[in-house]
């Protein structure tokens, strides 16, 4: 591994000086940082390494707090960004779309929102502030929250009251159609004392409650004759920043200023205009020709067209989480942890990396890298990051050991059409590097439906290939990882995963409220997978926010951008 | 995808070409010089795809050292995002291009003819219902009906040759119809009828013949549009391309995002495409003043 | 007259009702499981599925569910997307008019370079000029409009810093704006349409040039442009219009390539999006929506020619 270390630092530094604002990287106080992603997004979710301070990391070294902007806020004016696919409905309980959450955080509101956004806060620290609540909740134990609502009413023009925030946390858990239940499952009860009180008791003490809170997934208050009525799939109606005013469906959403916002000055913009662009190339050459104010998540190939293109815009590069592989770790070839490791050591990381995102970022493990303070580093796992290693030799001993020295199975994966080329790529290129120690993959491509419902399910044989799946909180860990007693497993262990010593440490860190201690137990988890290799990971990349010269006050965040545009301003 | 033009032309076929020999092979050739190159140029596209593994010099999913290097000696069309040489996965491509364009054909070719022999020979209810059922496959714009089929039926071979060939059957059929009716009205079909013969026997032995050269012309003039259509399903990733077995719509899809930065990743399947087509165009249009002039101007 | 339309008529809603009928069937044989897509989670319970399937009516047999469907088309009630649940009509109505606009700047383009080469194509008849010319446009058949349209983007994004404006703006609205985001993918649509056009033109032009009228006209002195403008010209024009009837299907799916290319959101995208979800109600709306517009389309071409030359009629 040292090697390409060595090489990536070199590339490193002169990327990093060439970076704007070039801060130094020091240790950021993340409370805890959530992870942005979904199940349904490409490895484009961004994510930056909070800080990593260490230095030598190969993680990117741009994602600490900056001074804030000194220059007066100027009211007014429009700003118009794009996004990368039609959201496929904007209604919050039914989608776990991250095209839905670049959206709805304009138009609704939370009890707590992310501090992210400003140049002041660094993009991985995934603190909360108060949204709709007056303050932070109050915690008389560990199982009760307590929230003093502001005054307030939805853009129809009615009053928010606790009523409204327990109906909505309600139909998260219980209607239906929504897809966030298991958020929410440690819910007990939910309390309005009054009017503008409201308080959640737990089932158990839940160390992720105030994340969940303000979270990106399913937080989102809306009121009760919207939800549900037969507009909720294309039109929004909330108490945020911004109105929405038009869905010109796959083309455009278009927002007004909310007059009565709760939090002054806020809003600064008038309108705000996303633009729906699914065409990469057509993404750079709007930005190109200045036709949009911002644009994200570009690799690194388009963001050495775009700085050449317009020199004048600002931007800043996020850690970019990679994908992984699971497998069927409950039968032969792969009940055989030596064929899992050999199937991790075939893989040629750093040409991968090379081809995608031109050498740059690092190998990635089950929890991603970039989440400093709780991850570590691959190089950093002891004995087991060998596995990380492109090793073929050392693969077809473990191979020839396990007694499986030729190997024949089928490789599951979505085409590019939502989780984009790259991700294709890596498939393509895993392929060619097991040829290299008798190991064929059959490359087996579906529709992105068909493969979310039947492959994405557990339903298949051999292995499956996804993006990073979605981890809003420390507790992500137990969906992909947990197996019950009864033998229900967690909602994505796509590995068929039952190891008692992961179930028992899953349990104790959900209810671990000391940041250090839960630090130690998921330590212990993350040692574990590493040396069993249930899911082998490929590597991060690097993502690269655009935004125009004269947009003040906005930074990108790890996750997805949301309100934080309320804080931004046109400079003219 | 844009010659169902034939049909435009084509109430009148008559006649009685018969393809030229060997021996006037040289003849027509010095007569039709850019034809006749164009021929070359197929037979040359057909010999590569048969023998593009031993022609290809790398494998077409094997791994170079060389990321988007341009054009040069050791990879002259370059090397792609994932280090696989162009040129060889151009050669392997030639396969799913040409092989899905000839099997369409095919398809349709067949489908065509059988429904137009019939329509024409029988006439009456079965003329009318052909004709109708020929009505329907033609209501649907040619490219959404592939989409529209390749959307219920998974993407294999036989998929992709049928969804291509079933656009081009209409055509086939109206022109194998209106051959078969005006041989149906030569004076020697009406005596073999006459005379006893099977309708089988009169089938085979005098209408088919007669309807040959048409059938040959308007399939060489489809094998380019085939092929368009295949690389166009490709390029909207509905075709049966993978990095084993690419084909040149794939390969531009699959590279897009790196055409400002390389360009050899643009211009060298998109020159391969153009290339065939064009091919398969002019020779189909040399085939066609030859074989049969009546249809000059479809 | 009238019983020709008839008939015509009585043809055009059999080939629709066949259309119909295969669509509906096609359409019932897409694998996956509905459930699954439409809640867009992979955790269903069975409950759950059960509500989805009896939203789309799938607990019915397949012919009641055939008329049921048929009669809502009838009153113009497509179902909801699978997805979205957005109206399926809606969806399409919104779209038709860019759609439309795009092919119609795509045929503007195409005739504005097919005529003028056809006819001097055809006055030059083998004649270097004409080899020149019809070597050009059988060379413009072989690009593939996805190749040409790929590359308006990137380039002059490369060159100029030039792409045409996000979005799209009604024509109505801004028609500066709206014809500045439609004319590239119109250009790389329309290309290939006038390679045929032009072809048809030239071997049209030729045909009428050989007429008794032509010479008798020539004879009468008149000059060449005026013959060519005024008579030739003019009756060349049938087999292209024919010509281009056939065509416009052709025309129709580019759309798809270039919308998308573009990010135009007509009716193009909104198929390929369908086919990508398999949203099978908006998949089965708009190809039925596709096949009656071309029906039509046919139609009002074959009584017009009854109409203009009656000897069609007994045909």
């Amino acid at each position: 591994m040292a090697q390409y270390v060595d090489r990536w630092l070199r590339r490193g530094i002169s990327r990093r000086a060439a970076l704007r604002g070039g801060a130094l990287a020091t240790a950021s106080a993340a409370f805890l940082a959530a992870c942005g992603s979904d199940d349904k997004k490409s490895s484009g979710t961004t994510s930056s390494g909070s800080g990593g301070g260490g230095g030598n990391t190969g993680l990117l070294a741009s994602a600490t707090a900056k001074p804030a902007t000194t220059k007066q806020p100027k009211p007014g004016g429009s700003f118009a960004f794009q996004i990368s696919a039609p959201p496929p409905s904007l209604d919050p309980y039914t989608q776990t779309s991250f095209l839905n959450s670049y959206v709805n955080g304009l138009t609704y509101s939370r009890l707590l929102r992310f501090k992210a956004g400003v140049p002041e806060v660094a993009p991985g620290d995934f603190s909360m502030e108060p949204d709709l609540a007056q303050a932070m909740p109050e915690q008389p134990d560990q199982q009760t929250l307590t929230f003093k609502l502001k005054k307030t009413k939805f853009h129809n023009g009615r009053d928010l009251t606790s009523e409204d925030v327990k109906y909505t946390i309600d139909r998260y858990l219980n209607f239906d159609k929504s897809v966030h239940k298991s958020l929410w499952s440690f819910v007990d009860s939910l309390q309005t004392p009054d009017a503008q009180t409201f308080t959640i008791k737990t089932k158990y003490p839940y160390a992720d409650a105030i994340q969940q809170v303000g979270g990106m997934l399913g937080a989102y208050i809306s009121p009760k004759e919207h939800a549900e009525s037969n507009d909720a799939p294309t039109k929004m109606v909330g108490s945020g920043p911004f109105i929405h005013t038009e869905y010109q469906t796959g083309v455009s959403l278009k927002f007004k200023k909310n007059p009565d916002y709760y939090d002054k000055p806020y809003p600064y913009f008038d309108d705000v205009t996303v633009f729906i662009v699914t065409d990469t190339a057509k993404r750079v050459a709007d930005f190109s020709a200045k036709s949009v104010d911002l644009s994200w998540l570009f690799l690194p190939e388009e963001r050495d067209q775009l700085k050449k293109q317009r020199p004048d815009a600002k931007f800043e590069e996020t850690q970019g989480i990679g994908g992984y592989i699971y497998m069927r770790a409950d039968k032969p070839p792969f009940n055989d942890k030596r064929v899992r490791q050999a199937l991790s050591m075939g893989i040629n990381r750093k040409a991968i990396r090379d081809a995608i995102s031109k050498g740059e970022g690092v190998p990635d493990q089950i929890i991603f890298v970039g989440f400093a303070g709780w991850a570590r580093q691959v190089k950093d796992l002891g004995a087991a990051a060998k596995y990380w290693d492109h090793n073929p030799a050392e693969a077809k001993k473990l191979l020839e050991a396990a007694g499986s020295p030729k190997l024949e199975f089928d490789w599951h994966h979505a085409d590019a059409a939502v989780y984009t080329q790259a991700y294709v790529d890596t498939a393509t290129l895993t392929q060619a590097h097991w040829k290299e120690i008798g190991v064929t993959a059959n490359d087996k491509q579906a529709p992105y439906a068909q493969y979310i419902s039947t492959t994405y399910q557990g339903n298949y044989e051999g292995i499956g290939h996804s993006p990073r799946a979605v981890f809003d909180k420390m507790d992500f860990l137990s969906e992909r990882l947990y197996m019950s007693a009864a033998g229900q497993r967690g909602r994505i262990n796509l590995s068929y995963i039952n190891n008692a010593q992961l179930n028992t440490l899953l349990d104790k860190q959900r209810g671990q409220f000391d940041v250090e201690a839960r630090k130690a137990t998921v330590k212990e988890i993350e040692s574990i997978c590493a040396e069993e290799q249930y899911e082998i990971y490929f590597s991060t990349d690097t993502r690269t926010y655009f935004w125009d010269s004269k947009i003040e006050n906005y930074r990108p965040t790890s996750f997805f951008p949301y309100t934080h545009v309320m804080k931004t301003w046109r400079d003219a | 995808m844009t010659t169902t033009t034939a049909s435009a032309a084509l109430g009148s076929v008559t006649g009685h070409a018969r393809p030229p020999r060997l021996a006037t092979l040289w003849r027509t050739a010095r007569r039709k010089p850019v034809g006749a190159v164009a021929g070359l140029l197929c037979l040359a596209l057909v010999a590569v795809a048969a023998f593009a593994d031993v022609l290809a010099p790398f494998g077409p999913a094997q791994t170079t050292a060389k990321r988007l290097k341009p054009p040069a000696a050791e990879h002259w069309m370059g090397t792609d995002n994932l280090f696989r040489d162009q040129y060889s996965r151009i050669l392997v491509g030639s396969r799913i291009s040409l092989g899905i364009g000839f099997a369409a054909v095919a398809v349709g070719t067949v489908l065509g003819t059988l429904v137009g022999l019939t329509s024409g020979y029988a006439g009456g209810w079965a003329d009318l219902l052909m004709n109708r059922l020929m009505d329907t496959v033609m209501a649907f714009p040619p490219l959404i009906l592939a989409m529209f089929a390749l959307s219920v039926f998974k993407p294999t071979w036989i998929t992709v040759s049928a969804a291509i060939g079933i656009i081009i059957m209409p055509t086939t059929a109206r022109i194998v119809r209106g051959a078969v009716l005006s041989v149906r009205a030569q004076q020697y079909v009406e005596a073999a009828a006459s005379v006893g013969a099977s309708h089988t026997r009169l089938m085979a032995r005098h209408v088919l013949p007669n309807v040959v050269a048409p059938i040959i012309v308007i399939a060489s003039i489809q094998i380019g549009n085939a092929i368009l259509a295949e690389a166009a399903l490709s390029f909207l990733s509905l075709g049966i391309a993978t990095a084993e077995h690419p084909s040149w719509g794939k390969m531009l899809q699959d590279t897009r995002q790196f055409w400002q930065s390389a360009w050899w990743t643009a211009v060298m399947p998109g020159a391969a495409i153009s290339l065939a087509v064009l091919s398969f165009n002019l020779f189909g249009d040399a085939l066609r003043d030859v074989l049969d002039p009546r249809l000059r101007g479809s | 007259m009238a019983q020709y339309i008839t008939k015509r008529l009585m043809f055009t809603l059999l080939v629709l009702w066949l259309v119909s009928i295969i669509v509906f069937g096609a359409v019932r044989m897409i694998p996956g499981d509905v459930c699954k897509i439409v809640a867009g989670t992979p955790d269903v319970d069975p409950r759950q599925c059960a509500s989805i399937r009896a939203d789309l009516g799938l607990d019915h047999s397949v012919t009641r569910q055939y008329i049921s469907y048929m009669s809502g088309v009838v009153r113009g009630d497509f179902g909801k997307a699978l997805i979205s649940k957005r109206d399926v009509w809606g969806e399409i109505r919104t779209r038709i008019p860019l759609t439309l606009e795009l092919t119609l700047l795509a045929t503007a383009f195409a005739l504005m370079l097919a005529i003028p080469i056809g006819v001097v194509s055809a006055m030059r008849q083998d004649q270097p000029l004409d080899y020149g010319l019809r070597f050009l446009t059988i060379g413009w058949l072989s690009i593939p409009s996805f190749w040409l349209g790929t590359m308006l983007v990137v380039f002059p994004a490369r060159w100029f810093s030039y792409s045409p404006p996000v979005g799209y703006v009604d024509i109505w609205q801004n028609p500066l704006k709206n014809l500045e985001q439609l004319y590239l993918p119109a250009i790389a649509l329309g290309l290939a349409l006038s390679a045929s056009l032009a072809r048809i033109t030239r071997s049209s032009m030729l045909e009428v040039l050989r007429q008794d009228y032509i010479r008798t006209a020539r004879a009468k002195g008149l000059r060449e442009r005026a013959l060519v403008l005024r008579h030739a010209l003019r009756n060349a024009m049938i087999p292209v219009i024919t010509l281009f009837a056939i065509q416009f299907g052709v025309l129709l799916g580019g759309t798809v390539v270039l919308e998308s290319i573009f990010s135009l959101p007509g009716l193009g995208t909104l198929a390929l999006t369908a086919v990508q979800i398999k949203d099978y109600p908006q998949i089965q709306g708009l190809v039925l929506f596709f096949a009656t517009v071309l029906v039509l389309i046919n139609l009002a071409v074959d009584v017009s020619y009854a109409w203009i030359d009656p000897r069609i009629r007994y045909n």
